[in-house]
């Protein structure tokens, strides 16, 4: 059958199922910066820390179960937990769950090295398409973030990118987050709670977005989580309580401590390993002993400190290094992973925000992290997001996923048939079938990153990246405003909470974009 | 050849006052608490007065400790290691200090607010405070708005310090300066404020007097505060 171009033309218009190189999920796990017998020794001293010098003020419940099984407290007053039993704790933990998207194409698959992008970060300032100066964030402000990265192919789920600062009330910020996520994205997303009493409220909420109790605990399309633990090992109350509130959920725990090297963590880069996968552990040990068959992402977000200021460095190639190493740690121990990876100290989307972006994410994702977050949009040691720099993250995300990918080796893509073919033949393989077939499929394309000739980019103006990505934004921006939450659900959710995002912002013709 | 920073063997009390100074200027450069300790005894043995030994020996060596910090010479641990030294002089001056009614550089209450309980960046403000010649009283962390003034009251301070790190507790600084204004005694101090989410507008707007974003800053601010106050 001979096909003209037009159909072809007219499908591929038509199919809004994007042929791509990659995806979510691809296999991650390649690199390796510890040795097999560097994990042994780290993991051995992680035994060590958590057996003998334990974790600090544990809230009543946790330290109630882990006491009745069989951990103890030391003479510092610290909880402490048995190797034997941290060894059976790690074994008996799922190793594998699913975070739903609201739609199934969304769903990710954590655990075994599976590499999954997050928008993520709870910056709080913005750097507006085209300034140089940072402002505060507002509930818009994160509703944006939420529409964009629904429309970013290569970041799979959202978590809160930045804080609705102009929201004193906490309980008010919490649910009006949920509620702008769930507006703008059906991505799966991560909740963050002030207090673990706003946790149900926010699940009221989210039921009826659901369509029902029973509809939103089939596929939960959101999870919630915190950081419950202060470095160096004590465990913080109010995110302890919201982590064992948050098994409500029926949805993966998210459990994050950020420890710093030379500050919070030994200035070591392998005692900060230790340290900070400790922590993480001791937070999955929290969830554990109140239930057992929650599963907990571990998020050992080893953070380094540049020791001429003592502020954070989220952009170094230390930061790089140990994140990977801490992939690494979670992946020997076979449990979900995530890290911090992309948080730049550049406080503009430039050639140093770049690098430093590629260098931790291409890590990150290489050691097969299951959650690559803070990757999209961050800037300024995370005190920022740009909705440029997300623009650019994503085609950055694209390149990194393409590097996981990495290349199949087989008889067929080995080439000897076509290059004896083209070499007899016309000289070069443009027209040859193997490039027909393998040219979407096989490779990559940016949306915004420039290969225009120099002539032609001369041409257009000689735009940078930035204002490409600025383009693209306001494009995206000023039409993607999807109706994913039904109207008439919508005024009873408004009805009954303290809803602060103006219906006016959520259709297209506002003033804002 | 030789070298002329060959290590040799000093003897503080061999060395002549200006001599002593520029080497107890040096030992706090190198945080070296025990020489210090040593050297303050010694000139104090030689009839100087509390007030000259800390104005020459120690805060002038410290003026140099901040000076290469703020340039990126010395690092943060060496500048707490300094601290820790002058720290060990201004244990002997101390008593005596307050015995002939001379005042420290100034007086700081400082605390984290309430809510928060990360104290890392405060405790680094406090000892760079206390490194720059000034008494420091450390509420700690979780601190409301009574506590803190409670303090200030108590410690007749000249200088409130209020740290933050999470966006949720940050707002807590205006409602204690708020209740400041409310009692009518918000004049009588200087505010400062700090913490990782915390900038220049943010600071402007709660009503404090200065925003510091690293401990150097606040040790400048503080410090010009004072004398524009004088």
């Amino acid at each position: 059958m001979v096909k003209s171009m037009r159909r072809g033309r007219r499908t591929r218009q038509e199919n809004p199922q994007k042929v791509s190189a990659i995806g979510p999920g691809m296999l991650g796990g390649r690199y390796r910066p510890l040795t097999r017998s560097d994990e042994k020794q780290i993991h051995q001293t992680i035994l060590d820390v958590l057996e003998n010098i334990g974790m600090g003020d544990p809230i009543p419940i946790v330290k109630e179960h882990a006491l009745e099984r069989g951990c103890f407290i030391n003479d510092h007053g610290r909880l402490c937990f048995p190797r034997a039993f941290i060894e059976d704790a790690i074994s008996s933990a799922p190793k594998n769950a699913r975070l739903f998207g609201r739609d199934p194409k969304h769903d990710i698959d954590v655990g075994d090295n599976h590499v999954h992008n997050y928008g993520g970060g709870e910056a709080v300032n913005m750097l507006d398409v085209g300034a140089s100066r940072y402002r505060p964030s507002t509930l818009d402000d994160l509703y944006d973030t939420a529409r964009l990265v629904d429309r970013m192919d290569n970041i799979h789920a959202l978590a809160r990118l930045v804080v609705p600062t102009e929201i004193q009330d906490q309980l008010s910020c919490d649910i009006n987050s949920a509620y702008v996520s769930a507006a703008g994205t059906l991505k799966h997303t991560q909740l963050t709670f002030a207090d673990a009493s706003h946790v149900q409220p926010t699940l009221e909420m989210l039921y009826m977005i659901a369509g029902g109790k029973e509809k939103f605990h089939e596929r939960p399309f959101c999870n919630g989580g915190g950081c419950p633990v202060i470095s160096p090992l004590r465990y913080g109350k109010d995110n302890s309580e919201v982590c064992v509130e948050s098994i409500k959920f029926g949805a993966p725990i998210w459990v994050t401590v950020a420890p710093q090297a030379g500050a919070t963590a030994p200035a070591a880069l392998a005692g900060a390993v230790v340290q900070s996968v400790a922590e993480a552990l001791a937070g999955m040990l929290m969830v554990h002993v109140v239930d057992p068959r929650t599963p907990v992402v571990l998020g050992p977000w080893p953070f380094v400190s540049d020791l001429r200021t003592g502020s954070f460095t989220g952009g170094s190639g230390e930061e790089a290094v140990v994140s990977a190493a801490a992939v690494q740690m979670i992946n020997f121990y076979g449990l979900p992973s995530s890290v911090g990876a992309g948080m730049t100290d550049s406080k503009l989307p430039d050639y140093q925000a770049g690098y430093e972006k590629a260098l931790a994410i291409a890590l990150a994702a290489q050691a097969g992290c299951n959650d690559v977050s803070e990757c999209s949009g961050m800037l300024g040691s995370l005190m920022a997001l740009s909705l440029e720099s997300m623009v650019i993250d994503n085609d950055l995300l694209g390149a990194v996923l393409r590097t996981v990918r990495g290349i199949e080796v087989n008889e067929e893509t080995l080439s000897y048939d076509v290059i004896q073919q083209v070499v007899h033949g016309e000289g070069h393989y443009l027209r040859a079938q193997q490039t027909l077939d393998l040219m979407r499929t096989e490779y990559e394309y940016p949306a915004i990153a420039d290969r225009m000739t120099p002539g032609e980019f001369e041409a257009a103006g000689s735009p940078d990246i930035r204002q490409q990505a600025g383009e693209r934004v306001k494009s995206i921006l000023s039409s993607h405003y999807p109706e994913y939450i039904e109207p008439a659900i919508d005024a009873k959710i408004r009805e009954r909470f303290p809803i602060l995002l103006k219906p006016e912002n959520m259709r297209s013709g506002n003033s804002r974009w | 050849m030789t070298d002329q920073y060959e290590d040799k063997e000093i003897i503080l009390s061999d060395l002549p006052d200006d001599e002593l100074i520029d080497q107890m200027h040096d030992d706090l450069y190198d945080g070296m608490a025990k020489e210090i300790a040593e050297g303050t005894q010694i000139l104090l043995d030689r009839g100087w007065s509390a007030q000259q030994v800390l104005t020459e020996a120690l805060v002038g060596g410290m003026a140099v400790v901040g000076i290469d910090f703020r340039d990126g010479v010395l690092f943060v641990p060496e500048v707490l290691m300094a601290a820790n030294a002058m720290k060990a002089g201004m244990a002997i001056l101390k008593p005596m200090l307050s015995e002939a009614g001379s005042k420290p550089v100034g007086k700081m209450v400082i605390g984290t607010v309430k809510g928060d309980i990360h104290d890392i960046g405060k405790n680094l403000v406090g000892m760079m405070m206390e490194g720059a010649g000034f008494e420091v009283i450390d509420l700690g962390i979780n601190i409301d708005a009574d506590t803190y003034i409670e303090a200030i009251e108590e410690h007749q301070a000249n200088i409130l310090g209020m740290s933050a790190l999470l966006t949720t507790t940050m707002p807590y600084m205006k409602v204690v300066i708020d209740r400041m204004v409310e009692k009518g005694i918000r004049d009588k101090y200087k505010v400062l404020v700090g913490g990782a989410p915390l900038n220049e507008e943010f600071g402007q707007a709660v009503g404090a007097d200065a925003y510091c974003r690293d401990a150097a800053t606040a040790v400048d601010a503080a410090k010009e505060l004072l004398a524009a106050a004088s």
